[in-house]
């Protein structure tokens, strides 16, 4: 008997988890952060666009086609059309995709016309990550993987100029709790798989993959040497580091503890951004996170708050 | 409609699962379901180990590229001391680490992209003739054997030559 009830309970908390309509607000600040986030990334590599897209670039396009699997498009196919148009140059088409992704990122950000423009992003970062695939590490997976779901969800259903205009209803529905769940639900996952991966290489749980990480030249920013004088400091940081991503898909289900667990984890990627100098793979990852759970985190600070006032408050009339 | 949408939502976060705890590696290589898993991942990359970085996280190489020039000029670009692929900031030389990785471990990859760096550095160099291209491994000792004081294990991974004349 206690089973079936127990059983009945599961049940229509999941139910809830998933079709309870709640405020499509997340969705609004994941497109305005990916969106830009992608737009910072584009103008960063506007110097050396051409160094990695042109048709002289690093990996010239005759063998980065070669690398390419057969649905992939590539941005000799993009030349090809905009030839067939306008009679461009391979370097002016190249040139004419960046301003074009740019253009097409900026109607994302206002959410003008959001699916089309969402379309858009998703399709020319497929043919950037077609395009240079030697080139590509996780900031560009997890901004892939970002625009692929602005492009299914409802993300113009908070601070759009779809909603101004009121071509969209803020009304919270099934729609929009299922698309925050699954960011959440697929943020877990990530996590889990990163911490639960480091977790089985003998080499983080002493330290040395993090000490090495830190003084390696790839990515080393200050002289971490000394950490050789310390090594419990590195054990303690990568034990740190694994028990963040680990346990983070249950330290953001406790509203008590969430607060702290979304701190530790943007330390984390401050961390890697400052230390190891992977800045905007720091910042997609730190945005992520505060899009899929910091109205959480807000709202459990606010009811914090209100309990600490009214207790206060019990307090001083009952003195 | 709904139904179909809560569907595919739930194949798409249980096909994460799946990848992320090795469900697929040896499943699908060579059968049916390699290409449209591979079409998957290269729409959303959902079939991605997040984890499949964490054991290498500390490796590391060094890359030179020695120029040789008409007049016995000779130019050597070494990562190690300071050579950023002429990129234009921090952002942009962090995807050469993708690609050390990549021609590190990948012998068809090398031969093709190592041919192609090293028409860029003629087109850069125009008098040049000759290109050598090299990479170390550069291996930290871990914590104990670095404060006893071993040195850093460097080794040759490879090294080619492309010339004109």
């Amino acid at each position: 008997m206690a089973l079936k009830s127990l059983l009945a309970h599961t049940r229509v908390q999941l139910q809830n988890f998933w079709t309870r309509p709640i405020s499509p607000a997340p969705l609004g600040i994941f497109r305005i952060a990916i969106a830009a986030f992608a737009l910072l990334q584009a103008l960063l590599w506007l110097p050396d666009w051409q160094a990695f897209f042109g048709t002289d670039a690093w990996i010239q396009w005759e063998i980065s086609h070669a690398l390419n699997l057969g649905w992939n498009i590539h941005m000799q196919q993009v030349h090809g059309f905009l030839h067939a148009l306008f009679n461009t140059s391979e370097n002016q088409s190249v040139g004419i995709f960046f301003w074009f992704y740019a253009l097409v990122l900026i109607g994302l950000l206002l959410g003008w016309f959001t699916r089309i423009w969402s379309v858009l992003s998703w399709f020319c970062h497929y043919i950037i990550m077609s395009t240079i695939p030697s080139f590509v590490y996780g900031v560009d997976i997890f901004l892939h993987i970002s625009l692929f779901y602005l492009m299914v969800m409802p993300c113009n259903k908070a601070f759009s100029l779809d909603l101004r205009f009121k071509r969209v209803s803020s009304e919270p529905t099934w729609g929009s709790t299922l698309s925050i769940r699954v960011l959440q639900v697929h943020l877990c996952l990530i996590y889990l798989s990163a911490g639960y991966e480091k977790m089985l290489a003998a080499d983080w749980w002493d330290g040395n993959v993090l000490w090495r990480s830190l003084v390696q030249p790839d990515f080393r920013q200050v002289d971490f040497n000394w950490l050789a004088q310390v090594p419990w400091l590195a054990m303690v940081l990568s034990w740190g580091t694994m028990s963040i991503e680990t346990f983070y898909c249950i330290g953001m289900w406790i509203p008590r503890l969430r607060f702290y667990w979304l701190l530790g984890i943007i330390s984390l990627h401050i961390g890697i951004a400052l230390f190891l100098g992977l800045y905007l793979f720091g910042l997609i990852m730190i945005l992520l996170s505060l899009s899929a759970f910091g109205l959480d985190v807000l709202n459990d600070l606010k009811l914090a708050g209100q309990r600490k006032r009214e207790k206060t408050r019990k307090e001083s009339f009952s003195a | 409609m709904r139904k179909l949408i809560y569907a595919l939502a739930f194949i798409h976060l249980l096909t994460i699962v799946v990848v992320i705890f090795h469900g697929l590696d040896t499943a699908a290589r060579g059968t049916w379901m390699e290409k449209p898993l591979a079409f998957i991942c290269s729409v959303n990359y959902s079939i991605w180990q997040y984890g499949f970085f964490s054991p290498d996280v500390g490796k590391s190489s060094e890359v030179q590229i020695t120029v040789f020039e008409d007049g016995g000029k000779q130019k050597a670009y070494s990562t190690l001391k300071g050579f950023t692929f002429f990129t234009s900031n921090a952002e942009s030389d962090n995807r050469f680490y993708a690609f050390k990785h990549h021609t590190n471990t990948d012998t068809t990859f090398r031969d093709l992209c190592i041919r192609s760096v090293a028409t860029r550095m003629l087109n850069i160099h125009q008098t040049a003739w000759r290109v050598d291209y090299a990479t170390r491994s550069i291996r930290y000792p871990n914590l104990k054997d670095f404060k006893a004081g071993q040195k850093i294990d460097t080794a040759n991974i490879f090294s080619t030559t492309f010339a004109l004349k």
